[in-house]
């Protein structure tokens, strides 16, 4: 057994010591850019790519009408293969794009003799758009256009019904006047279209390729972006220059810092920079730390809590050791938010009578220790359930329930006939258990304690806690919102009351003024108008108080000195194309 | 042939004879001891009191300073040196009423399976046949999940489950002497099944439930820390468990003051139980000894 297992080790040490070597011989690596991907990708056919890394993958080929802007903040959109924005009609049903011409699909055995990739026409959106309705499809992008085109879902219905979708039978909301034309119309005003239409499920994707691959069209990427794939096998994707890319040049402008920063030194140059892309699929973080740090990978995408400590120290500040590598450390707030919320339908918590106790309770949390504690110092304070980088965000905006004064708090609980606490019964604080969760339910503990008001701690599974708060059972809970579109309805609409348990308005909450103001925010796009009525909405949200909103926690991010325009987008997943690699630098460093 | 008028040593006498002739098991005794009595300090609140208070900043490193800080402190401030006592007085309390459990369980179910046999015994053995089929750490998480958390269900759950080693141990025992030539005397003159079993039979057997008492004590122990490791165990309650799920990140910032602490506190009980379970078997069947038995198999 030993004697086996050491020959296991020798083995190994050879193996090693030969990888190293062929490393070596690949140090003269040419323009190509290394990653890690650090989970397994599902499939590559975008109707498909539910998961993230699947999602990420196919976005190296795969493109759709709009993207997001690459450094501009709050994050814009920009037009992708349509020449410019559509035109939405008066009522906002109507969106009529018109197609950049000259785009083709890049070359594929697909498209019969030669290969030749084929000119990208209005019909092939709605190809794409009728695969994510054809229930045979059963695809997870369904939800991106379900009710919401006017005539898809009885285009649908009637391909459940026959057992066969009729991709020639014409869609009431999905018109082509002319090849390069398409028209959306919608059931409903919607201004979020605009957005989901940058995921993957509204890329296009060329009928010939489905047709020929079939099950294994996920194996294979025939698009129109920057990269085309070269080789995919269960541990590594390898894309190289698409030759017939439809070209797109690096933006000219971004938001402030980005000159300083260097990234619009490329300003106006084609896209994309890089001719190769290496992803090797690595699961665990701590193989894929250590090939970063190791300058096998040019970036780090994802950093464990646990390496943190290797990366900052005690004062959130890059260590010496990071900065002398030249390793440089981005970071920015996450579109997420915490929040303690309560239940608003709870007889001691919520509704108006209880007011007093809430307000008293956020004003006894104090988020700066639990920042230093809990968060290493990567989040900030957050104060309306709109983060940084969505539109509507007021950086200069304090919310007055959540100044941390614990004077106060004892005044208010006092004036009630509560002093010290008294006549409070014991409240229930539900949270998952995770080690981090349960330090922050000791913290709330111990911080709700200073007002007299005893917490006891309910330590339930994910799944139970959800179904707790969704039966209306759980009184106090802590929790975390991640916005999944950068609009601030997202973060709204979790206190709409018609969104109410089971809905994603877990607390129960109900304002009829701040349904109203929802309703109207809902219709319509960002615009001073628009952001009138979200100070109106978090005037309400900081006086009723349905949760103690506590941080915006903050996405990290390394990247070697040799790569240029690194800049962390949380919602566009089409960005290699604007990272640049210093070939000559990273040689000298590799050698 | 003189006779000499020799006074026979009783079992006991005998074997904490044999017992205090190994060093080794009386250190581990006084180990034993010595938990037990901060154990019952800390919960008459003679020791470590407020344990939940801040005597230092976050994270303070250990220091000389004051007994306090001897061990540093945690992410709120507390001392860790005093939640090692407190950790301590629950890792102790489970194993104590663990084992009150177990052993009226064990001992009843095994001796009526065993002096009995038959349609009893089939019964008892499908018993703890079938527990023990579980997993035993599900079996705790699913009697975690019915009886709710806190420290009272691990005692049920622990104390439920863990019987299942001792019955065997005892059946097997009483198979062997109810046929023993004492036991057919007592009959003879009349005992009943009751006083046959308790009377006769246990007091030849009990130096099993003993040695079984000190390997159950320590399994019990350190089972109370995996599920408060997993957040199943203690709840707003100071915990080895709790502290090494804590210094999980802690590593991280060079924190290791907690994990060391609370990991040498249960290594040395968990240790001296072990070493002196097995002395205590040594002592009281010394033609153990030499045999190839295998110790931990409960684990």
């Amino acid at each position: 057994m030993s004697l086996q297992r050491f020959s296991i080790v020798l083995l190994l040490l050879i193996v090693t010591a030969f990888a190293d070597s062929a490393c070596t011989n690949k140090r003269e690596l040419g323009n190509v850019l290394r990653t890690g991907i650090r989970e397994k990708y599902k499939t590559l056919d975008p109707a498909h790519a539910s998961d993230f890394y699947s999602h990420i993958l196919s976005r190296r080929a795969y493109e759709g009408l709009v993207q997001y802007h690459y450094l501009k903040r709050p994050y814009a959109l920009e037009p992708l293969l349509a020449e410019s924005m559509p035109e939405v009609s008066k009522d906002g049903l109507t969106y009529t794009f018109r197609l950049k011409k000259g785009v083709y699909f890049q070359d594929d055995p697909a498209f019969g003799q030669g290969g030749k990739g084929r000119e990208v026409v209005a019909e092939d959106f709605i190809y794409s758009f009728r695969r994510l309705a054809d229930p045979r499809e059963s695809s997870d992008g369904w939800w991106i256009f379900d009710g919401k085109i006017a005539g898809l879902n009885e285009w649908a219905e009637q391909a459940k019904r026959s057992g066969r979708a009729d991709y020639g039978a014409p869609i009431t909301g999905l018109v082509t006047p002319e090849k390069h034309t398409l028209i959306i119309k919608l059931t409903r005003p919607n201004p979020l279209i605009l957005h989901v239409l940058t995921m993957p499920y509204a890329n296009v994707v060329p009928h010939e390729a489905v047709e020929r691959y079939g099950a294994e069209f996920g194996q294979h990427a025939v698009g129109t972006g920057p990269f085309r794939l070269d080789t995919l096998t269960p541990n590594q994707a390898i894309w190289l220059r698409n030759p017939s890319f439809h070209g797109q040049n690096y933006p000219t402008e971004g938001s402030p810092g980005d000159k300083e920063a260097g990234r619009l030194a490329d300003a106006g140059k084609p896209l994309p920079f890089v001719d190769k892309i290496i992803d090797d699929i690595i699961i665990e973080d701590q193989p894929a730390w250590l090939n970063f740090m190791q300058n096998n990978h040019d970036y780090l995408s994802k950093v464990n809590k646990d390496n943190a400590g290797d990366i900052f120290d005690l004062n959130h500040k890059a260590r010496q050791t990071i900065s002398e590598q030249g390793i440089e450390v981005f970071t920015t707030p996450g579109i997420w938010f915490n929040y303690v919320a309560f239940n608003m339908e709870d007889p001691v918590v919520g509704g108006e009578k209880n007011k007093f106790l809430r307000k008293a309770m956020a004003l006894a949390l104090d988020e700066g220790p639990m920042i230093e504690k809990f968060y290493l110092g990567l989040a900030t304070r957050a104060e309306t359930p709109i983060p940084p980088g969505i539109g509507g965000y007021e950086p200069s905006y304090r919310n007055p329930s959540r100044e941390y004064n614990l004077v106060q708090a004892r005044e208010i609980l006092a004036k009630a006939g509560h002093a010290n606490g008294q006549g409070i019964p014991e409240l229930v604080y539900d949270l998952k258990s995770d080690m981090t969760y349960r330090q922050i339910g000791e913290y709330f503990q111990r911080s709700m304690a200073e007002l007299g008001i005893r917490v006891s701690l309910n330590t339930v599974s994910w799944p139970e806690l959800l179904s707790r708060v969704r039966r209306k059972q759980a009184q106090i809970w802590g929790i975390t919102w991640q916005y999944d579109y950068p609009d601030a309805e997202n973060g709204w609409q979790l206190l709409y009351s018609k969104n109410e348990s089971p809905g994603s308005n877990e607390s129960n909450y109900k304002n009829p003024k701040f349904d109203a103001l929802y309703e109207k925010i809902a219709l319509m796009r960002d615009s001073p108008e628009r952001f009138a009525l979200f100070a109106k909405m978090r005037d309400i949200f900081a006086q009723d108080v349905p949760w103690i909103i506590t941080v915006n926690q903050a996405e990290t991010r390394l990247t070697h000195y040799w790569l240029h325009n690194f800049k962390i987008h949380q919602f566009e997943h089409n960005v290699e194309k604007y990272l640049r690699v210093d070939v000559a630098t990273r040689a000298k460093a590799l050698r | 042939m003189s006779v000499r008028a020799s006074v026979g040593k009783s079992l006991w006498q005998d074997a904490w004879l044999r017992l205090r002739r190994e060093k080794l098991a009386m250190i581990c005794l006084g180990i034993i001891i010595f938990y037990a009595l901060v154990a019952i300090f800390a919960k008459f609140g003679l020791i470590a009191t407020p344990w939940d208070a801040e005597v230092a900043a976050a994270y303070a490193p250990p220091s000389m300073a004051g007994i306090k800080t001897i061990m540093g402190s945690d992410i709120f401030g507390r001392s860790v040196f005093y939640k090692v006592i407190h950790g301590t007085r629950i890792a102790m309390s489970v194993g104590l009423v663990t084992s009150i459990i177990t052993i009226p369980i064990g001992v009843v179910l095994g001796a009526l399976a065993g002096y009995f046999g038959g349609l009893i015994d089939e019964f008892i053995v499908w018993l703890y046949t079938t527990i023990s089929s579980i997993p035993s750490i599900m079996l705790l998480v699913a009697f975690t999940y019915v009886l709710g958390k806190g420290i009272f269900s691990v005692y049920i759950a622990l104390g439920v489950t863990s019987w299942v080693t001792l019955a065997r141990l005892v059946r097997g025992e009483f198979m062997k002497h109810k046929t023993r030539e004492y036991v057919v005397a007592a009959e003879a003159i009349g005992a009943g099944h009751a006083i046959r079993i308790f009377r006769h039979i246990l007091p030849n057997v009990i130096h099993i439930v003993i040695i079984n008492l000190s390997l159950q004590f320590q399994m019990a122990i350190k089972t109370e820390v995996i599920l408060s490791y997993l957040g199943l165990g203690v709840q707003g309650q100071p915990s080895w468990g709790v502290m090494i799920d804590d210094a999980k990140l802690e590593m991280a910032r060079g924190v290791w003051w907690q994990l060391t602490a609370a990991t040498i506190a249960m290594s040395f009980i968990v240790l001296a139980f072990n070493i002196f379970g097995d002395a205590l078997r040594d002592a009281f069947d010394p033609k153990l000894k030499m045999a190839t038995m295998q110790s931990g198999k409960d684990e």
